[in-house]
C-alpha cells in the first residue's frame, strides 16, 4: 500500500507541477515544480509525509541511471544524423563539460570551503 | 519468433536486464567510472538493437513506462534534499550564487568552444541549453528556433560525459567535500550526473538533485532571453 501512495503522491505532484506550468507559461518543466512542491510539503507535514513516500522515493532516485537508458538509447541511434558536425558536439559535450566541472570545483571550493571528510 | 521480440513486454525486459547486467559490471569493476552503468546498460541495448529484428520506435514503445518514470523520479528528488536541509542551510547564499555563476560558466564555455569550431546560429541554439536537464533543454530549444532533438542529445552526451570525468577531476582538483561534488555535478552534468552522485553518497546526491533544480530554473529563466538578444 504503501509503494501504491507514494508512487500516487508523486505522480499527482508532477501533475500539480505540470498544470502550474501550463497555466503560467512557465519554461520550468512540470517535474521540477512538483519537487518544489513536494519539498515544501515535507516541511510542512514533515515525518507523517515522509514516511509513506519513502519506500518509493528511494527506489526511483537510486536507479534513476535505468530510467535514463531509453532517451541514451535514442541518441546514439540517432547520432547518424549529425555525423556532418560530430567533431563539434563531440568536443562542446566532453571539453565543455570537464572544464566547466573544472571551474565549477574550483568556484565552490573557494566560495563554500571544504568540510574535512568524516574519518571512517 | 519475431513477434516475441517486437513485444512491448520484450523491450522492457531488454531494458531492465540490461541495466541488470550493467550494474553487475559496475560492481565487479569496484565502481570504475569507465563502466558506469548507464554507459554499459545503454551499449548492450544498442547493440541487442543492430542484431534483433527490433527497431528503436517499438522499443521505445516498450519502455515508454521507464522514460515515464522519469517524472515521478524528479519529484522524488526533493526527499534527499528535505534529509540534507540541515547541510544546506548553512551555506544557503554562497551556495546559490554559486550555482547560478557555475550555470552561466558551463553554458558560456559551451557556446565558446562551439562558436570557436565554427558553429552555427542554428546549432548554437541546440547547444545553449546542454547544461539543463532534457525537459528544460528541449523547451529552451523549441522556444528559440534550435533542434530540440539535437539539444537532447547533448544533455544526455555531457551527462556521460561529466560522470563519466567526474572521479579524475574531483581526484586532480582534491575536492573530497562531498557537497562540492554534488553541486558539480548537478550544475555540470544534471540528470546523469545526479544519478552518478546517488551512487558516490546520499549527501552528493542530495547536493547534485538541488544543483539541477536551481541551476535549470536559473537558465530556464535567463538563457531563452540572452539567446534571442544575441542570435536573434
Amino acid at each position: 500500500m504503501r509503494i501504491v501512495f507514494g508512487l500516487c503522491t508523486l505522480i499527482g505532484l508532477q501533475l500539480a507541477g505540470t498544470a502550474i506550468q501550463t497555466s503560467l507559461g512557465l519554461l520550468i518543466p512540470g517535474p521540477v515544480l512538483g519537487m518544489v512542491l513536494l519539498l515544501i510539503l515535507l516541511m510542512l507535514l514533515g515525518e507523517r509525509l515522509l514516511k509513506p513516500i519513502e519506500l518509493v522515493s528511494n527506489w526511483l532516485v537510486q536507479h534513476l541511471s535505468l530510467l535514463f537508458i531509453p532517451i541514451t538509447v535514442g541518441v546514439v541511434v540517432q547520432a547518424g544524423q549529425y555525423k556532418h558536425d560530430a567533431l563539434l558536439l563531440i568536443c562542446v559535450a566532453t571539453l565543455g563539460t570537464w572544464l566547466a566541472m573544472i571551474g565549477c570545483g574550483l568556484l565552490l571550493k573557494r566560495w563554500i570551503g571544504q568540510e574535512e571528510p568524516p574519518l571512517t | 519468433m519475431t513477434e516475441l521480440i517486437q513485444s512491448p513486454i520484450f523491450a522492457f525486459a531488454l531494458t531492465l536486464a540490461a541495466y541488470g547486467v550493467g550494474m553487475s559490471c559496475y560492481q565487479l569493476a569496484r565502481c570504475s567510472p569507465l563502466l558506469l552503468p548507464l554507459v554499459v546498460s545503454s551499449a548492450l541495448v544498442t547493440g541487442a538493437l543492430y542484431v534483433l529484428p527490433l527497431n528503436y520506435t517499438s522499443y521505445f514503445a516498450g519502455n515508454q513506462i521507464v522514460h515515464q518514470a522519469l517524472g515521478p523520479a524528479t519529484v522524488a528528488l526533493a526527499v534527499p534534499l528535505y534529509k540534507q536541509l540541515s547541510r544546506i542551510k548553512p551555506i544557503v547564499l554562497p551556495g546559490l550564487i554559486s550555482i547560478a555563476t557555475g550555470a552561466t560558466l558551463a553554458t558560456a564555455l559551451a557556446l565558446v568552444i562551439a562558436w570557436s569550431l565554427g558553429a552555427d546560429a542554428t546549432l548554437l541554439k541546440g547547444i545553449a541549453p546542454k547544461t539543463v536537464t532534457t525537459a528544460i533543454a528541449t523547451q529552451i530549444a523549441q522556444l528559440t528556433g534550435g533542434n530540440p532533438s539535437l539539444a537532447a542529445g547533448m544533455v544526455a552526451t555531457s551527462g556521460i560525459a561529466g560522470a563519466v570525468g567526474a572521479n579524475t577531476i574531483f581526484h586532480l582538483l582534491n575536492i573530497t567535500d562531498e557537497r562540492i561534488r554534488g553541486l558539480t555535478l548537478g550544475i555540470c552534468a544534471h540528470g546523469v550526473g545526479t544519478a552518478r552522485a546517488f551512487e558516490i553518497s546520499p549527501i552528493a546526491g542530495a547536493f547534485s538533485g538541488l544543483a539541477l533544480g536551481l541551476s535549470g530554473l536559473f537558465i530556464a529563466f535567463f538563457l531563452p532571453m540572452f539567446l534571442r538578444n544575441w542570435l536573434g
